[in-house]
Parts: structure tokens; sequence; C-alpha cells
């Protein structure tokens, strides 16, 4: 009777790794919020405190991913921080990080050590830079803690 | 008597290790377990035994007197060598040569069918008929089975076709559309030459409470090969459950006389390695031991299988990297899958030579999503990113190739290669990047009868339905900067429909004749076809 009762042991535990391991716990909706890059959030311009509707974008660049636009309207950042193009629009953003080799502070910005953009993005030049896209007037000519 | 534990298995991932133990030495050996194995030659006297699939139950049945085959022109025995004192150690060799031919259409195909794209009619090979001849399904078998040990019951199989890995045709194989390129190969060397395959390999760990397989054989989605109807077209038929790996899966019979139960689960190669965590698979297939129906399996294996219906179910999980600067964090989703399976002796038989006015049903109905590879050759052409995404504005030339831009102040993106991290078919991006699982709707249905006196002639016709409902929004052309999407070498619907009929020369010696229908609804809406018609020729081992 022990070793009946040892061998569905064996099979309930078999079974558990089973489920454990395939991971139902890492489980998340394919409709949920899917970052581009580590640390990204959701980000819609017209949303932006200081949007003017009477001065909308100017206008909406056409970009693909991989293409990045500076702002400072990313909800929780401080300091310089990026609109990131997610397919064809400008749809998540992310605050500003540490310099990596080879990349550089958008146009007419000051970037503080931490204000670089996220590694390997690129900037969508064919923008009117500070001013659009919600970025303040002053940035350009702040000083870094 | 004695009592010992057995560390049964470590599966090859390492992420598994199950103990088992096995006890009650003092009841009767049970009858010796079969194998999976499609298209082996069966004695008929075996249908008096348990299911042929069906593990070993941890009840001896009631002995069953022998029984005299119904048609003993039918009986093809075994070729089985033994080994050691007693001639306990027993090795089975089994197989076919095969030969067959093919007249296509169009251009969409190698030799098999399976799930592949057809041309779009605006293509040359969507315009054009192919005939090709191939040996390349041809098999071979072995299977071993050792003494027992306290109970333990230990055998191994390995199985190989000739549909190893290949280069493509120089001129596009079932590929429409692909260049040749410098990995490409001929016609002659294709065929000819054809590479060695693995087909089944595996181990498996028997005794009266848990029966253990730790290797590759078929997925158990579906309960395959069970359910398979009777086809001169190549396995897996379009739209139907068909394909192996390698898994770690424990399976228990509940056996009484008129029914057995068995369920089963394991753990699976997962489909995506960068996932780090198997797939899982598990289901319960009920048989009606004493209702049995002739089925072939294929081409070949005809035998008398019992009524039976099968419920199974599959979950997994993705780490897909996204179309984006890396690195960065891979996106978690969820593939899974549920499968409905019956097999229903329409005119039964008594036995597996019992074949003169048989009538079987087979079908299976399946739904799921991220789950193609199930299939045999399931992309439906859904392609993944090879390529970063070509900045604004970008000039294309006509071959969909645009000159990087120079962008020296940072890291180049343009240009550089993407390599997804997933096998195509199972994963798609949307207009904004984001990632979901494609979904497929699949059931097939067939029949096959066996005309009377013998059942040396019998006929057999399939029928299968697939579709996919988001599978076309994922390949529309949105942006000239994303060549990789070809809305016309993407289906998200197919159906198919063959009629078979086939012809015992010899207990050894099947030929058969074949009409196969294919017809698509690719991205770009356009319904296309292909027509085939083949023979096949079989010698069994």
């Amino acid at each position: 009777m022990r070793v009946q009762m040892n061998v569905r042991s064996s099979i309930i535990v078999a079974a558990a790794l089973m489920a454990a391991a395939t991971g139902l716990s890492c489980y998340e909706s394919p409709q949920s919020f899917q970052p581009i890059t580590t640390g990204a959030k959701p980000w819609n311009p017209y949303n932006v405190p200081n949007y003017d509707p009477n001065n909308p974008w100017d206008p909406e660049p056409p970009c693909v991913t991989g293409y990045y636009v500076a702002i400072d309207s990313c909800p929780g950042c401080t300091g310089v921080s990026y609109a990131l193009c997610t397919g064809v629009t400008f749809t998540q953003c992310v605050c500003g990080g540490p310099f990596w080799p080879g990349v550089q502070c958008p146009k007419s910005l000051v970037c503080c050590p931490n204000d670089f953009p996220p590694y390997n993005w690129l900037e969508l030049t064919g923008y009117s830079g500070p001013g659009w896209a919600g970025l303040s007037p002053g940035a350009s000519a702040r000083t870094c803690p | 008597m004695s009592r010992s534990s057995l560390a049964i298995l470590i599966a090859g991932s390492g992420l598994l290790v199950v103990s088992a133990a096995h006890a009650q030495l003092n009841e009767e050996p049970p009858a010796a377990p079969d194998e999976p194995r499609p298209a082996e030659p069966t004695l008929p006297t075996e249908s008096a035994q348990p299911t042929p699939q069906a593990p070993t139950p941890p009840v001896a049945p009631p002995p069953v007197a022998p029984t005299t085959p119904v048609n003993p022109w039918l009986v093809r025995p075994p070729f089985v060598l033994t080994a050691g004192a007693g001639a306990d150690w027993k090795l089975t060799i089994y197989g076919f040569a095969e030969a067959d031919g093919m007249w296509d259409s169009t251009r969409s195909f190698n030799d098999g069918l399976n799930n592949n794209v057809i041309a779009h009619p605006t293509m040359q090979a969507g315009r054009n008929p192919r005939l090709q001849a191939t040996i390349r399904n041809s098999r071979l078998g072995f299977k071993v089975e050792s003494p027992e040990f306290h109970g333990i019951r230990p055998s191994g199989v390995l199985e190989f076709d000739l549909f190893g890995n290949q280069p493509s045709i120089n001129s596009g194989g079932g590929s429409p559309g692909l260049p040749s390129g410098s990995g490409a190969t001929t016609e002659a060397a294709y065929f000819n030459n054809a590479a060695f395959r693995v087909r089944h390999a595996y181990l498996k760990i028997e005794d009266d409470f848990v029966d253990a397989l730790v290797g590759q054989t078929y997925y158990l989605l579906g309960w395959q090969n069970y359910f398979f109807g009777a086809s001169c077209g190549f396995l897996g038929l379009p739209n139907e459950l068909f394909n192996r790996t390698v898994q770690l899966r424990l399976s228990h019979s509940f056996a009484t006389n008129p029914i057995n139960l068995e369920i089963a689960a394991g753990a699976f190669r997962p489909v995506q390695r960068d996932s780090a965590v198997p797939d899982g698979q598990g289901g319960a297939r009920l048989a009606i031991n004493h209702w049995k129906g002739i089925t072939t399996p294929g081409s070949g294996g005809t035998d008398a299988r019992a009524a039976s219906i099968g419920v199974s179910g599959m979950v997994r999980q993705f780490k897909v990297d996204p179309h984006a600067p890396l690195p960065t964090s891979p996106i978690p989703l969820i593939g899974w899958a549920l499968a409905a399976n019956v097999l229903l002796p329409i005119i039964p038989a008594r036995d597996g030579t019992d074949r003169g006015n048989a009538l079987t049903l087979t079908g299976e109905f399946v739904t799921g999503t991220g789950d193609a590879d199930q299939y045999t050759g399931m992309t439906a052409g859904a392609t993944m990113p090879n390529v970063y995404p070509l900045p604004p504005g970008t000039n294309i030339d006509y071959q969909g190739i645009a000159k990087p831009v120079s962008t020296p102040e940072a890291a180049p993106l343009v240009g550089r290669p993407y390599t997804p991290n997933v096998d195509p078919g199972l994963v798609a991006f949307d207009r904004s990047e984001g990632i979901h699982t494609i979904n497929w709707q699949t059931f097939i249905v067939g029949i096959q009868y066996y005309l009377p006196p013998t059942g040396r002639v019998f006929v057999s016709g399939n029928y299968s339905q697939g579709r996919s409902n988001n599978i076309a929004a994922f390949y529309q052309p949105i942006a000239p900067g994303q060549p990789w999407i070809n809305a016309l070498g993407v289906f998200q619907s197919s159906r198919y429909v063959d009629g078979n009929i086939f012809f015992d020369l010899t207990p050894a010696v099947r030929i058969g004749l074949s009409y196969q229908r294919v017809d698509q609804k690719l991205a770009d809406g356009t319904s296309v076809h292909n027509n085939r018609f083949e023979s096949t020729f079989l010698y069994f081992l």
C-alpha cells in the first residue's frame, strides 16, 4: 500500500512539475501593453498637459519602429524623455537614460548624464525640433542638476 | 516482495525529474506492449488483445483464446529476430519501400502537399503544371524489446524515412517565389539522393502503474496516430494534426474487458527554445475494445482498431524579441490548442484481416492559437521580419530592397538584419509592432470502405477545412518599408478533398491511385486551387 501511495505521489508531483514548468504563471494577455523597449510606457501626444489643439503636431511625421523624437511629457520622467515610434506612429515613450557609445543628445538640447535616448534607437530628424511633440521651449536651456 | 523506487527519467531539458515505483511482482506479467508504429504490420491475432496502442493495463485482462484470422491470406508476419538464452531479446524490423508519382496543376508543391501555400495566379508557378516522382516516403524501423526486470518492461524504437534536410530545389521547390541561391540543389539530387531522416527515436519504460516514454515520437495532441485517415497523400494531410518531437510522456491505461480509458500528459520540446519552458500536452482517450473497425493510417499499416474518442490539449509559452532595437525585454505570449478525435467503425470487423465490407469513419476538430507547428509544414506563408524597418521615405527598388541610409552619429539600425527568435507561422506583428499568436480552427473527416469479399480493394475519402480569423490582418502591406510582408503568399483559409483507391496485389504489395484538390483563400482575397493526381506503390517489409 505504501508503495502504491508513493507511486501516486510521484505521478502527482510529476504532473505538477509539468504544469509549473509550462509557465502558466508567466502568462500575459496578448492584448496587454507590450513595451517596445525596456521601461517603455504608453504615450499619446494628444494627452500631454500642454497640448495645444490649435497648434498640433507640425504635422505628425511618418515614422517606423526604431526612431524617436525628444519630448518632456513621458509620465513619471524628469528631464528629457523620448517618444518611440511603434509601427507607423508614436505610441510609447521612455525616460532618458545613460550615455552609450555613439549616442548623441538630440539637437538643440542639453543632455544631462541620464538624459540620453534608448540604446540603439535613432533620432527622427525630419521634425521641427523643440516645441514640437510637447517638448517645452525652454528645455534646451536647462542646466543639469 | 521486494519494493524499490526508481528515478525514471531526466528530461533532456533537465527541467523535470520524475520518480516512480513499481511493485506487485507476484502479479501475472501482462501482455507485451505495443508501440505506435505507423504502417507496421501486425498479426491479426493481436487484435484479440487490448487495443494496439493501449499501454499495458494494470490488471491483466481475462485470458482470450487464440483466434484464427478471418482471412489468413492477409496475414503478414512481423520480421522478428531474437537473441539470448531464452530468446527474450527481440528485434522487430519493419517498414516499406514506396514509389510515388504525382502531377499537379500548379508548381506550388514538392512531393508532399501538407500545408504549403498555392502559388498566386499572377505568378509563373501558379499558371503551369508540375510532375514529380519520389521514393522519399519509404521507411525503415527497428523496435527492440529487452527482458523484463523487476516488473519494468523496457523497449525502444528507431524509425527513419527519406525526408531528411535538403537544400531547396533551384527552381524554388515548394516555396513559390523563392529565388535560387548558393544553398540550392538540383532536382536530380533532391529526389535521387534523398537524405535519411529520423521519425521516431524513443525508449519506453512500462510497469503496472505508469508508462514513461522519452524521446521523439508523435505529439500527444490529437492522439496521433490513432485517428489518421487513409490516403495516398503524404501525411499530414492539409489541416490535419501531424508532427513529432522530443518529449517526456507519462501515461496510464485503466483497462477493462469492454473499455479502456487512457490518460497521458507530458513535457514536450518547447516550440521556441527562447521561451525557456517546455510545452505541455495532455489528454484522455476512451476505447470500446470489442467494437473494432478496419483503418489504414495513411497508405499502410491496415489493421483493426477499437472505436475510440479522444480529447487532448496543449499549452505553451512564447517570448518573442520585439521588432525593435535590441537588447530589450522579450514579449511573453501564450499558445494553446484543444482537439477532439473520433474513430467510428460504422461496419465493424472482428480482426485486422476481416476487411471485406468494413466501413470506418475518422474525424478531428481542433481550435487553438500559436499552434501551427502541430500541422505539417504549416506556416501559411506567414513570414517574420528579416530586417529592421526602413526609415520614412526610403525608396524601394523593384526587388523591394532599399539602400541603407547613412547614420554616422548612431549605431546603424537600417540595413542590419533582424533575426526572429521564433519559427515562422506561429506569431505575427501588427501595425504597431504588437505581437500576436496566429489563430487556427481546423477539422478533417475521413471515410474508408473495404470492398467485399476480402477487402483487398478499398476506397477512402477525406475532407478538411482550416481557417484563421486574424492572419490576413497581419499580412496586408502597410508601408513600403516592410518588404517581408507578402499578402500574395499567405493563405487565411484552406479546404482539401481527396478520393483514393487501393489494391493489395499480394499481402506485401499495395497499389494506390488518388485525386487530391486543395483550395486556398490568400490574404489578398484571391482564391487559388491545385489539382493533384497521384499513384503510389508500396512493398511492406
